[in-house]
């Protein structure tokens, strides 16, 4: 009877065990209560939104690696005390296969998340669940963001260091990043190739225009307004017909009418003001308020270092700040294209802990470069350095700090942390109208008006467009035949500002980059005016834009089109130099032999 | 049957327990004998009773028993035997001395390559290397029990003084030990205050007596605070003859209304400049080291008459030191955009303003002599006939300075570009409207001239602050009444 009943005990176990184990999968297999399944998603014209902005939620991981690709591998950012190698790597051109930093899985997510609700808004239109024009906006934004991701890959990465085999290129929805691993499932396409395809997509969208503002996509979320989260499609057609440009010379005059479709949306668009306002680059037309964007002082006291206008809403640093506050009309005279990040809501911000020597890690400073850019500038008052530079970055503890995007967790003064609930949030700084008034001026330029681009980087179209007094032109009294280009679209612009007769030209405070950050112009030497122009728009916006992301491809396409490799070695080269790494002279030489490319690698 | 069945469930348990024994094996780090305590391990070995018996008698045996985790470094008895009565014979001195062989923390002799300056209980640090403790060799090395690590030691650690401690104890040998000790001063510190009330008037605190201050040392804030034990330091002791004839040697750059506050003034500029931060044994001993305000401390090594050892450094009696004046008596620089104050012709103080708008504009510059960027102060349009810029220069020796001024008078931009213009400024010393160098009509101010402009010599008759009124000509005219100042230079004369 012992005997019996061990052994059934035992026989027992293994039984009950075999039933557990089997019955694992029935337990597991039930359907979740917080996820929804294919069935039930797309179904109307809200589905169809919570997919868009499920695009851009997974989007906004790719923050991070746009800022420190573009950045540390160009001339502007340098790894801090406390980076890790794989940092230091990015910045020396060094980078081994291992580098978490250059992993193009994060990327490829989000692109398998457009195709795939690409694929399911054509569905729900053939379905009838999508009017057409529901869907044309919805499924032209999808694309371009996938178009942008594109554009990003394709600058950083290839899977021969010399970009001629390229990157994959899919545009079919795959269940999982695994089948991407796949390399039937898709093939790869050099550089070149891959803007002609992404030219292509943008080209035969239903509409580049934004949403319109009826559509429920355009609300206010927690305080947020979307109508800044959706990437802008014409700005994104221009950037691929500016790169395109190298190859095709009638491209520049394309690009060129995309971004002149942006800098005159405002044109006809609301009141007077706005219509002088908004996206027109304006200087301080009213010294008598620091509630502008410019870099100026308190009237009549413009040689007082204390009259600096400096705060989170007033003058050029207030673009950084101000939205922390409110999206008031200056911070949309500027930016284009934000994305905001909450403590509130996920994805969290990456870069207090990138920037931030409070409350952060510290990984990245300003590079040596580009602190002595700054200072060797000279402001109409004779200051010595830019202003924007004191701005851009502070001394915190003895340490430079990137502050562009901390101003709404740093106090700009003290540097105390915000302690609020929401005191962890910030930006993604995408585009603004700096930045497409650098791309404009650069394709102008190159597309044979180099005093347009002069006029840009320097004191504006008023001042650029005004004949100089002479002898036979005593005065610039009457401005009815002056102040104006007097080209064809997409260069026409008209700055008259005059009396008797009288004209108020809504481009005539448009004060150029330079202008509006109280710097001297700079001057033109000798005659090839064109290449100059450009070394003058690429030098001011390293002193505009740093760190926002577009340094690395700003300096690669200029390279490409001289096709002069030494144009992006020699700037990387001066700051490794600066910086004091070893390996300076090593990253000149591989940059000079045209390997610009991260070695493309599923990880 | 059964058995079979049996020997199943005894293979099964034995499997069991050569897992367990196997898990046990995965957990263990070095050779870590968990049985036994620090306590246990001295108290075991019997070439340690003595230093047992002192653990017990001061207290410190509860510590060790305690669940922290320490390092102990225990004296072998022989060492022990030596041990000064006096110490032994009192309780406090014995504790301290105890406590000198005990930290906080693991110390393995693998962490000590290079050598660390522990913490001990007692706060004092003590230099650990991975063969010695202090002077001591160690014999028996990282024995590992479960609070913590014992090493063995042929020899004591005795309890060295630190800096603060070393003047004290000298306060009758040395005078300068004493004159250290005399910069002591009780300051308001409400750090640890009591409030007793709230005065209705005012709204200030009423602290309770006795807690509002605190004993702070003069050579301690402004020289080092030689009681850090976190820090080395090499520290000199003149003797007092030498000492006297440094103080000597200086009395004349501190000329004030009494021998006693000259004295005190000299003392202090001869002891700043006797502590290094660092320690240099005499082997290390440079021919020159400089001291926290940048003198130059000539060392002759012969002169040397006691080494003393220090928790926090290393400390030299020695019989003469040969400051060199010149270093100990500065150059001073005041700068142009810290005007203390604005005075007009009456000397009644006013704020320059006109229109709303202030006429003093603090500038950045470029210096394109020094390649320097550099901030200056340039009045303009103010529209006060005789205006007087306050400047302070404090802390000034008596003696023959040579002034200098750079006054860059370049263009200024306001509201459009100021064409600059010669014009005269002068200089009034210590006084508003008197003693004006270069002379009462002033220097005419060069265009861009960013040299220093020598301007000609003022005598200070006694130590203390010097006032300087830049004044601009007596005159409302824009043209002729401006000011700029980028710094004001007193090179001393000798």
């Amino acid at each position: 009877m012992k005997l019996n009943f061990f052994k059934s005990c035992f026989l027992l176990l293994v039984l009950a065990g075999l039933t557990a184990l089997s019955s694992c999968k029935k337990i597991l297999d039930i359907q979740p209560e917080n996820m929804l399944t294919g069935e039930q998603t797309y179904r109307n014209v809200f589905d169809a939104d919570a997919a868009v902005l499920g695009v851009y939620g997974k989007f906004m991981q790719l923050a991070k690696p746009y800022v420190l690709l573009n950045e540390l591998r160009a001339d502007l950012m340098s790894p801090s005390i406390n980076a890790d190698l794989y940092l230091r790597q990015l910045s020396d051109h060094t980078v081994a296969a291992d580098n978490p930093y250059i992993n193009p899985t994060p990327f490829y997510e989000v692109i398998l998340n457009c195709n795939d609700v690409m694929m399911n808004f054509d569905k729900m239109l053939t379905e009838k669940k999508l009017k057409v024009d529901e869907h044309n906006q919805r499924y032209a934004d999808v694309a371009a963001i996938r178009t942008w991701v594109y554009l990003q890959i394709g600058i950083h990465f290839s899977k021969d260091p010399q970009g001629t085999i390229g990157i994959p290129y899919l545009t079919n929805p795959l269940a999982s990043i695994a089948d991407v691993k796949n390399e039937s499932n898709y093939q790869y396409l050099p550089f070149r190739q891959l803007l002609a395809e992404l030219i292509k997509t943008m080209e035969a969208l239903p509409t580049k225009e934004l949403y319109t503002t009826t559509t429920t996509l355009v609300t206010t979320v927690d305080q947020y307004r979307t109508e800044k989260f959706f990437v802008n499609k014409k700005v994104l057609l221009g950037d691929l017909y500016l790169w395109n440009a190298a190859y095709d010379p009638s491209s520049y005059n394309k690009a060129a009418r995309m971004y002149r479709e942006i800098l005159s949306y405002y044109d006809a668009r609301g009141n007077e003001n706005t219509q002088k306002n908004y996206y027109k680059l304006i200087g301080a037309p009213d010294p008598a308020t620091g509630n502008q964007l410019a870099v100026q002082y308190i009237r009549f006291r413009e040689s007082d270092i204390n009259a600096l206008y400096e705060s989170n809403t007033e003058g050029w640093r207030s673009m950084f700040s101000r939205g922390k506050f409110s999206y008031d009309t200056q911070f949309d005279w500027e930016w284009i294209w934000v994305l905001p990040f909450s403590s509130n809501f996920a994805p969290k911000n990456p870069f207090i802990d990138l920037f931030s020597n409070v409350g952060g890690s510290y990984l990245v400073k300003p590079s040596q470069q580009a602190i002595s850019n700054w200072n060797s500038q000279v402001q109409f008052n004779s200051f010595p350095f830019d202003a924007r530079g004191r701005f851009t970055y502070k001394t915190i503890n003895g340490q430079p700090v990137i502050m562009k995007y901390l101003y709404y967790f740093l106090d700009g003064n003290t540097f105390l942390p915000s302690i609020n609930s929401n005191g962890r949030s910030g930006e993604w700084w995408l585009s603004r109208a700096a930045s497409v008034w650098t791309h404009y001026g650069e394709a102008a330029n190159r597309d044979g008006h180099p005093k347009l681009g002069f006029a840009i980087v320097n004191q504006g179209l008023r001042t650029t467009y005004t004949p100089p007094i002479t002898a036979t032109n005593p005065n610039n009294n009457n401005v009815t035949n002056i102040q104006q280009t007097f080209l064809p679209p997409p260069y026409d612009f008209d700055a008259r500002s005059g009396d008797n007769p009288g004209f108020r030209a809504i481009w005539r405070d448009m004060a150029g980059l330079r202008g509006r950050a109280n710097l001297r112009p700079r001057d033109l030497i000798g005659s090839d005016s064109t290449t100059q122009v450009e070394n003058m728009l690429v030098d001011e916006a390293a002193l505009e834009l740093a760190y926002e992301g577009q340094r690395w491809s700003d300096l690669l396409r200029i390279a490409i089109r001289r096709k002069d490799p030494s144009f992006i070695a020699n700037k990387v080269y001066d700051k490794l130099l600066q910086d004091g790494s070893g390996n300076a002279a090593s990253a000149r030489v591989k940059l000079m032999s045209g390997d610009w490319y991260l070695p493309f690698r599923w990880q | 049957m059964y058995l079979k069945t049996t020997l199943l469930w005894v293979f099964f348990f034995a499997l069991c327990l050569a897992g367990c024994k196997k898990w046990d094996d995965h957990n263990k780090i070095g050779n870590q004998d968990l049985s036994k305590t620090l306590l246990d391990e001295i108290s075991g070995r019997s070439n340690l009773g003595k230093f047992y018996e002192y653990l017990k008698k001061t207290g410190l045996d509860k510590e060790l028993s305690s669940s922290k985790t320490y390092t102990v470094w225990a004296p072998v008895n022989d060492a022990l035997q030596s041990l000064d009565p006096a110490i032994i014979a009192d309780s406090a001195k014995l504790r301290q001395f105890v406590a000198n062989h005990i930290s906080y923390q693991t110390y393995f002799t693998r962490n000590a390559q290079p050598a660390v300056r522990v913490p001990m209980l007692n706060g004092k640090r003590v230099t650990f290397s991975a063969t010695k403790f202090d002077e001591a060799n160690i014999t028996t090395a990282d024995i590992y029990v479960s609070n913590g690590v014992l090493q063995v030691i042929d020899n004591v650690a005795p309890v060295y003084p630190n800096a603060w401690e070393l003047v004290n104890s000298t306060k009758t040998l040395f005078q300068q030990s004493a004159y250290i000790l005399s910069l002591t001063r009780k300051v308001f510190d409400p750090a640890n205050a009591i409030i007793d009330s709230i005065n209705p008037q005012t709204g200030q605190p009423i602290y309770r007596p006795g807690t509002d201050s605190v004993l702070r040392n003069r050579y301690d804030t402004e020289v080092y605070d030689l009681q850090n034990e976190g820090k080395q330091y090499t520290y000199f002791i003149l003797n007092d003859a030498a000492f006297n004839t440094e103080i000597i040697k200086l009395n004349p750059y501190f000329k004030t209304g009494t021998t006693d506050s000259t004295k005190n003034l000299a003392s202090f500029a001869v002891a700043k400049d006797l502590t290094v931060e660092g320690l240099y044994t005499i082997a290390q001993l440079p021919a020159v080291l400089i001291s926290k305000s940048g003198v130059k401390i000539p060392i002759d090594k012969n002169k040397i008459v006691e080494t003393r050892k220090m928790s926090n450094g290393i400390a030299y009696v020695i019989s003469g030191i040969n400051f060199d004046v010149k270093d100990k008596i500065p150059t001073a620089i005041v700068q142009g955009e810290n005007p203390r104050g604005f005075f007009d012709a009456n000397g009644v103080a006013v704020i320059p303003r006109q229109n709303n708008v202030s006429a003093i504009f603090i500038r950045s510059r470029f210096n394109p002599l020094t390649n320097l960027t550099f901030t200056d102060m340039f009045a303009y349009n103010h529209g006060i006939s005789a205006l007087s810029v306050q400047y302070r220069a404090q802390n000034l020796p008596s003696v023959k300075y040579k002034v200098y001024w750079v006054a860059p008078n370049d263009t200024l931009y306001v509201n459009g570009a100021i064409v600059p213009v010669v014009y005269n400024q002068r200089l009034a010393m210590g006084v508003r409207g008197t003693n004006f160098l270069p002379s009462a009509t002033g220097q005419a101010v060069a265009i861009n001239n960013y040299s220093e402009v020598y301007l000609g010599d003022w005598i200070q008759s006694s130590y203390g602050t010097l006032d300087m009124f830049l004044t601009a000509a007596a005159s409302t005219s824009n043209t002729v009444n401006r000011l700029n100042l980028d710094y004001i230079k007193l090179v001393p004369d000798l």
